[in-house]
């Protein structure tokens, strides 16, 4: 088998927090073949925005190792590196300098890298601009002068202005409406597949995640619960908070009769979290075991991955 | 024309925002009716004016910027616009409550949360102090969170908990109409099923008229009779949920059908509705749909296409309406 464009093994993030040790990511293996989606999926505060920033180099791993082709990158993403990963953010309002005009920011990274001087470095913001579907005419002008669609067309640009091979989307439509949600998928979607993009694409929207995946990791309270390939996942969910957060999905459709499977209970605090599977607490299905041992990650074959005692 | 037992009957209502850098016409020409008992869907984008049709009808428009410029709104029978204050006062919270999006806004972080369902009881029901705090304690029941819990603060409370906090106040009134507005927009997934089928349960337990505004198709389609899809402050469609998810018409409604990834059957390719929403200070005089409609026609440029009824309890506003219903209404 080909070697996988990104390996993260038994990734770890922990912060020091009033009330003891908060496990962010406590634990998290999987990887990415090139070209590859891989959606991460699950509820707020559940770990993947910081198994995003720490793949990156952003914020520094506790423990476990990031492998990039090949070599180990854990905690040292160095400056040419940085050019090849880069990352999309949610949040189109505040993760651009309103401070700066829109040409500015896309070229951003051209300055840190020292790409390009005068010239030849505003044709390729202008080309680069051109292909996310933005008209040079918002060259000069600033971020709050833009809807949403249109800034977060700018924050693709600026990722993507250095033909990364590695990019992470954190939420990168959760802030927008559906019609103009559309729009950004499909463009993530072309310009994955024209530059050869390996995605990690993160969202709390599975039909989103499913529309753009291959293979497709649900995250629990810092930890994978499942893992397999979309179509699998969807259609054969076997760990049981998958098969609840599954059938929690409104379905825009007129489906009087469908079932509802309503999960009890809230996601457990990360802060010192009880030895055992972190799902258990709401499980309708939890044994003693599961109360008592973490369950591990285990292949069922055909790369579907379940970390349950019972299923 | 219409029965009169309609609870709530908006019609051509327009709203606008006076502000120092324009104005902003938030709703134009509004029509919507709920019946007693009956759950409306208000469904719409950023913007489309679901929030300011919410404050208008209880009349909580920011006083000196938000104006009512024309039609009317007939509660039971009743012209709100007309109420003085001290009746409008009487009928929130008694009659017509909400539930706000973000449950922080609405609940007060220096009272706990029995305090602050006690106090709308004491106040809208006039219960005694003990009374109204045995009842507190049963409300909070009610919505799932152990009745001990009513000393506690808003802030030591999850996201849904406090939610569901806000529909305990919201209906400890037992009002007539609930209005809510995005009520689990902030919530996961699994905690929006919760409060939604708490929010089914109550409301065929005390019968109240429920408006949900979202702007999630799979909320309405589980959770509403009727559906009415908003754009730029106007209705564009109204149907019974059957009729609107399985023959959906206007043009907007199928562009948002088009737009959206499927769970259960993916897409190869999505279908998104070219464009932007107009600029609520400069919208355009005909169609507000047109300069973004695949199947515009230059009157629709000219004027603005009053909602028709196609089919009863059908109604859609777009001039094409026939070219619609010959194609059949598969989006
Ligand atoms: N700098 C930090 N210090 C302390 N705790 C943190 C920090 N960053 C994140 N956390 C905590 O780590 C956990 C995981 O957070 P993270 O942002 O990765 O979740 P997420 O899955 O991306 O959630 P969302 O869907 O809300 O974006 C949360 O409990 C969060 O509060
Ligand atoms: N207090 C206000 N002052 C000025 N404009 C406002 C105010 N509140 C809302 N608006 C504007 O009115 C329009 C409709 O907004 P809103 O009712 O909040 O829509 P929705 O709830 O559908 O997102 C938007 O253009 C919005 O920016
Ligand atoms: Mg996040
Ligand atoms: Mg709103």
């Amino acid at each position: 088998m080909e070697t996988p464009l990104l390996q993260v093994v038994d990734l770890k993030k922990y912060f020091p927090v009033s009330g003891g040790i908060l496990k962010a990511v406590d634990g998290v293996s999987f990887s990415i073949t090139r070209g590859e989606t891989l959606g991460l999926v699950g509820e707020s505060g559940c770990g993947k925005s910081t198994t995003g920033r720490v793949i990156l180099d952003l914020i520094p791993a506790t423990d476990g190792r990031v492998v990039y082709k090949g070599t180990d990158i854990t905690n040292s993403v160095s400056r040419t590196l940085r050019r090849e990963m880069q990352i999309i953010f949610q949040d189109p309002y505040s993760s651009l300098n309103p401070r700066k005009t829109v040409g500015t920011i896309v070229g951003e990274a051209l300055q840190v890298q020292g790409i390009g001087k005068g010239k030849e470095r505003s044709e390729l913001i202008l080309e680069t601009m051109a292909k996310v579907g933005l008209s040079g005419d918002y060259y000069h002008r600033f971020p709050h002068e833009l809807d949403g669609g249109r800034r977060q067309r700018v924050g693709i640009a600026r990722a993507l202005i250095l033909k990364p091979s590695f990019v992470v989307c954190d939420e990168p439509v959760s802030a927008l409406d559906v019609s103009v949600q559309a729009q950004i998928l499909n463009l993530l979607q072309d310009l994955g597949q024209e530059m050869g993009i390996t995605y990690l694409f993160i969202s709390h929207d599975l039909s989103v995640v499913r529309h753009l995946s291959q293979r497709v990791a649900v995250m629990y309270l810092g930890k994978l619960a499942e893992l397999a390939p979309a179509s699998e996942l969807f259609t054969n969910p076997v760990h049981p908070y998958t098969k609840a957060l599954l059938a929690a999905v409104p379905v825009p459709k007129y489906r009087p009769d469908r079932k509802k499977v309503i999960l009890r209970g809230d996601v457990a605090s990360p802060i010192n979290p009880k030895p055992g599977c972190r799902f258990a607490p709401r499980c309708t299905r939890a044994a003693q075991v599961c109360k008592s041992e973490d369950p591990v990650l285990r292949d069922l074959g055909g790369g579907h991955m379940v970390a349950c005692h019972i299923a | 024309m219409h029965m009169s037992k309609d609870l709530l009957d908006v019609c051509d209502l327009s709203v606008e925002y006076r502000t120092s850098d324009g104005t902003v016409k938030a709703v134009n020409g509004l029509d919507l009716r709920v019946g007693t008992g009956e759950s409306v869907g208000l469904v719409g984008e950023t913007g489309a004016g679901k929030t300011t049709t919410a404050l208008t009808i209880l009349r909580l428009l920011p006083p000196r910027v938000g104006f009512v410029t024309s039609g009317s709104l007939k509660f039971d029978g009743r012209e709100l616009l007309e109420l003085s204050s001290n009746e409008m006062q009487s009928i929130r919270g008694n009659q017509i409550s909400m539930v706000f999006q973000n449950p922080m806004t609405s609940l007060n972080p220096v009272f706990t949360v029995g305090q602050q369902i006690q106090g709308v009881l004491m106040q809208h029901r006039h219960l005694s102090r003990e009374e109204a705090k045995k009842k507190a304690g049963e409300m909070l029941e009610v919505v799932g969170i152990p009745g001990r819990r009513a000393g506690e603060y808003p802030h030591q409370f999850s996201g849904g908990m406090r939610q569901r906090v806000s529909i305990a106040i919201a209906l400890s009134c037992n009002p007539r109409l609930l209005i809510a507005d995005e009520p689990t927009t902030a919530l996961d997934v699994t905690i929006q099923a919760q409060v939604l089928e708490l929010m089914a349960e109550l409301k065929s337990e005390f019968s109240t008229s429920l408006i949900l505004i979202t702007h999630d198709l799979g909320v309405v389609a589980e959770n509403c009779e009727r559906v009415a899809v908003m754009y730029a402050g106007t209705i564009v469609e109204g149907a019974d949920v059957k009729d609107l998810f399985e023959m959906p018409l206007h043009p907007y409604t199928r562009g948002l059908f088009g737009s959206l990834p499927d769970l259960e059957s993916p897409k190869s390719r999505l279908t998104p509705i070219p464009g932007s929403p107009p600029d609520p200070m400069g919208l355009p005089r005909g169609c507000p749909f047109e300069p973004r409609c695949v199947i515009k026609e230059p009157r629709c440029k000219a004027a603005r296409p009053p909602l028709m009824e196609v089919s009863p309890g059908h109604t859609v506003a777009c001039f094409r309406v026939n070219h619609l219903l010959n194609r059949g209404g598969v989006a």
